[in-house]
């Protein structure tokens, strides 16, 4: 309640929670949180792998332009399998940090079922129902993309590509920054666009 | 100074060529007028209801939204997308639309900046001098997202038909005013403004200046930034506004890149200008004098000392009809009209010091409060009730006086400058000062309309000007009393002066018990039934004591006895509630039959952030047992069957902050809604990003539900 009331006191010029920093270039916050298997997932398991976090909301008209078009699951499929890229195949988790009731939640049945229904390749969906991998990353938006390198450092941070719509018919022409950063990755070179403004529609927390 | 004018220079950009494309009205496309979709009503409107060829003319996209739902600014701020309009006819450009002053919406722990309710995009448009045709047809698609906790993409198709003359256009009835209230708004060239900004990996830092050291024209200013990444959205600004010029600094959002220019506009609340400007960022000095967090709520309207002295004015007036103060009053005017045909020179004397008693004595309790609170007691208005001692002193007063009402003893009348018997109250001048002090009293555990706000604005005052609002508090209660003492004629409008006067007096007693019954019940919730008794017992012995000194007059010992009784009825009390200040261990309940059967969550700072955390919506209440005005509320508003079944479908959680005992916790929530009492009311909708809803002090079961109608504000 106190925070309500110093929220009402400063009016809109209230202090969020402070988000901790996910700061490209530098170790990625470490997180434990249950998938929709019921298994704990932790960052620290997937040393030497590439990771890919996608903060996920299927009722957010902007992930629904990028499931609806099939992009994320082809950027899923793509990057994460084992036949192309062998042990640099890329781990992909997409996490859902809506909080319980609010739009985006599943149970871990339904979460399966839908990503089942989207077609989805992410290695596996987390729920992090308390947002606290949300907010340790700064996740804002769905979709807000990170990546993390085989070492644990964050190399990406922001938007999934540059056109910051709902259209469908947007995907086709827009850049691709996460698809731009792994292939830098693999080919062993610096990211180029390490960071962007995530756009989309707010985290529900 | 600035000049709010109008600057045409931003018109040059957006010039579309119109020639030869007229419509005529026949064609077949979709129908004009306003269109619904989820949550929006969107239109295309023109300022005018004609064209001009060669002219420019101003067409311009409104969204009407649904309460609750908002859209984007030009920069959304950390989420959402702000709407657009692209022309397929006579054109195929994009329309320039031009973005009003926004709000910034928070949706913690994220900030937007948008809009809410009705808004208009306007774009000028050049009519090419070569248009002909009797009318133009402008046809596009607008598209926009709308959010509230969700986010819904609308779209539609438009199309706005407008006659074209030669001759000056005229206003369009519906929309020339709108046109007109947004274009104030646009956002100009910096004139006469200097602008500043400094910026490192960690903050950024903007300052704005009149030109050579001009006074800025609105000290209520605003910064809404363009530039991405610049700012973190949501943290704190911390603000610095002087006469000449304004610092604002931001923290810079993880992962930002560095800051070449920083674009944005700056707001001038108050003026309802805004100013776009565009500052390259010099590297983060050393030198910059730093920015200390600033108490005061930058966004709420400053409110002026001068608005609160007529809200204290009022409120005291208003304090009048109390049901606490209403016998003191009227026992004051009884004895003004018994002595009516007298000397008026006397009488506004009498008057004179009897306001002079009661502004005196809520300039010293408000002194005591201030002087209380300096020494770290959150206390707030209505504070002595928190006390037994004062609680049971203000029992006994209230006994002695509805046994002088009815005749009991005589000695009270003058002592107590009750003023009944007109001998009395002419010869002492005092009296009237005394009865002045006791209507101030007595007024103490009551709060009427418009006191809230005013004296919770006093307690967050200088002392001085906190000083001013309780000075006028009490001459506004002492107001009706000094404008019959002026003008003694208008007592001749009140039925004349003859035996029921006795009689009503005597009937006045009867409040004065019913009070004092209520004050019994008070100590009871906050020192259980012991004292209770004990101060029963008091009172039978002081009446005996009075009655004895009735009849003592012969004896020299009897008056001795009574005196003795009188103080042994008063002490018997007082020793069971000790001398303590704070009222005790005993948590007070006393929820009565309000709220039916429905839970009640008790208040601890962080109680009502945890029910809204689980998407519930919350009702909190402040109340106290001394609280007439909470309790009447109680028993009419929230003890009503349709408001307690329309709370329990609504699945409302019901906070009560009990307020009956000294409870710091309390008093800084209750200063949080810059109030310093009770009764206050605060609803907040199941949407956690919405502020609380405060509700009046004075409620019927109408005006709650109308208010749990519409959550959200």
């Amino acid at each position: 309640m106190k925070k309500i009331f110093i929220a009402l006191m400063i009016g809109t010029f209230a202090v969020a929670p402070a988000f901790a920093a996910a700061v490209v270039g530098k170790p990625a916050p470490a997180f434990s949180e249950k998938d929709m298997a019921g298994k704990t997932i932790d960052l620290s398991q997937y040393k030497g792998k590439t990771v890919v976090l996608e903060w996920l909301n299927h009722g957010c008209p902007f992930v629904v332009k990028h499931y609806n078009s099939k992009n994320m699951q082809a950027l899923q499929k793509k990057y994460t399998d084992q036949k192309t890229y062998a042990d640099k195949a890329v781990v992909w988790l997409s996490v859902i940090s809506s909080k319980k009731g609010a739009q985006g939640y599943g149970t871990p049945e339904e979460t399966m079922k839908q990503a089942k229904e989207k077609g989805s390749f992410a290695t596996t969906i987390l729920i992090d129902e308390d947002g606290s991998m949300g907010k340790a990353y700064g996740a804002k938006t769905t979709p807000h993309m990170f990546v993390i390198d085989a070492s644990g450092v964050l190399t990406y941070a922001g938007a999934i590509d540059d056109k910051a719509t709902t259209e469908l018919g947007d995907v086709p022409t827009a850049k691709n920054f996460v698809a731009a950063a792994l292939d830098e990755m693999l080919a062993g070179k610096p990211v180029s666009i390490a960071s962007s403004k995530a756009y989309g529609c707010g985290v529900k927390y | 100074m600035l000049k709010p004018r109008f600057m045409p220079t931003f018109l040059v950009s957006c010039v579309l060529s119109l020639s030869g494309m007229v419509f005529p009205i026949a064609a077949i496309q979709a129908a004009e007028g306003p269109v619904r979709r989820p949550h929006v009503e969107a239109e295309l409107v023109s300022e005018n209801l004609s064209l001009q060829p060669g002219q420019t003319a101003w067409l311009g996209l409104r969204l009407k939204l649904e309460r609750g739902w908002h859209v984007y600014w030009e920069n959304p701020g950390d989420s959402g997308l702000k709407p657009e309009l692209a022309l397929s006819s006579p054109t195929t450009e994009a329309a320039a639309l031009q973005f009003p002053i926004p709000e910034r919406i928070p949706v913690p722990p994220l900030m937007n900046y948008g809009y809410e309710g009705e808004v208009l995009f306007p774009f000028p448009v050049k009519i090419s001098s070569s248009a002909s045709g009797s009318s133009m047809r402008f046809e596009g698609k607008a598209s926009w997202l709308v959010c509230q906790d969700t986010c819904i993409p609308g779209k539609a198709d438009l199309t706005l038909v407008v006659d074209l003359k030669s001759s000056a256009p005229a206003p369009h009835p519906d929309w020339s005013t709108l046109f007109g209230k947004t274009r104030q708004q646009l956002p100009r060239p910096p004139d006469g403004l200097r602008f500043s900004a400094w910026a490192d990996a960690e903050r950024v830092r903007i300052r704005i200046q009149g030109e050579s050291d001009a006074p800025l024209p609105d000290s209520n200013l605003e910064f809404f930034p363009l530039t991405e990444g610049a700012v973190e959205h949501p943290a704190e600004i911390l603000t610095q506004v002087t006469n000449t010029e304004a610092s604002f600094e931001f923290k810079r959002p993880q992962n930002a890149p560095s800051l070449g220019n920083l674009d944005g506009i700056v707001v001038f609340r108050k003026l309802g200008l805004s100013y776009r400007f565009r500052a390259p960022a010099a590297k983060w000095s050393a030198d910059l004098t730093p920015i200390t967090p600033s108490s005061r709520p930058a966004e709420t309207e400053p409110r002026s000392l001068a608005w609160m002295l007529v809200f204290a004015l009022l409120g005291g007036l208003i304090l009048n009809i109390m049901p606490c103060v209403f016998p003191v009053i009227s026992i004051k005017i009884l004895s003004l009209m018994d002595s009516a045909d007298r000397d008026p020179a006397l009488i506004r004397k009498h008057g004179f010091v009897f306001s002079a008693g009661v502004t005196l004595s809520f300039v010293v309790l408000g002194g005591v409060l201030f002087l209380l609170r300096a020494t770290g007691l959150g206390l707030g208005w209505g504070f002595q009730l928190q006390s037994p001692l004062f609680v049971v002193l203000l029992a006994v007063l209230f006994f002695l006086m509805g046994l002088n009402l009815l005749g009991v003893f005589e000695i009270g009348t003058r002592l107590m400058g009750m003023g009944g018997e007109s001998q009395a109250s002419r010869k002492t001048l005092s009296g009237s000062f005394y009865s002045g002090v006791l209507a101030t009293i007595v007024a103490t555990p009551c709060s009427a309309p418009f006191m809230g706000a005013a004296l919770g604005f006093a307690l967050l005052q200088p002392l001085l000007s906190g000083l001013m609002i309780f000075l006028f508090l009490g001459l506004g209660m002492a107001l009706p009393y000094i404008a019959l003492t002026l003008r003694p004629d208008l007592l001749r409008l009140l039925p004349r002066p003859g035996r029921w006067m006795e009689t009503f007096k005597q009937f006045l007693a009867f409040p004065m018990f019913a009070t004092v019954l209520w004050l019994v019940w008070v100590l009871g919730v906050q020192r259980g039934v012991d004292v209770v008794v004990a101060l029963l017992g008091g009172f039978i012995l002081i009446s005996l004591g009075f009655w004895i000194h009735q009849r003592s007059r012969q004896s020299a010992l009897l008056p001795i006895v009574s005196l003795a009784l009188v103080l042994i009825g008063v002490a018997l009390p007082l020793r069971e509630t000790g001398l303590h200040f704070s009222g005790g261990e005993v948590p007070s309940a006393g929820a009565g039959t309000a709220f039916g059967d429905l839970t009640v969550h008790a208040f601890s700072p962080t109680k009502v952030d945890e029910l809204r955390r689980q998407g519930k919506p919350v009702f909190l209440y402040f109340t106290a047992a001394w609280c007439v005005s909470c309790k009447v509320n109680e028993r009419v508003a929230f003890s009503d069957s349709t408001v307690i079944e329309r709370m329990r479908t609504l699945g409302l959680q019901i906070v009560k902050a009990d307020w009956t005992n000294y409870d710091a916790d309390i008093t800084r929530a209750l200063e949080s809604f810059e109030r310093s009492g009770v009764p206050l009311y605060v609803l907040f909708s199941a949407n956690s990003a919405e502020h609380g809803r405060v509700l009046p002090e004075i409620l019927t079961p109408g005006i709650v539900l109308k208010h749990l109608e519409s959550p959200s504000k």
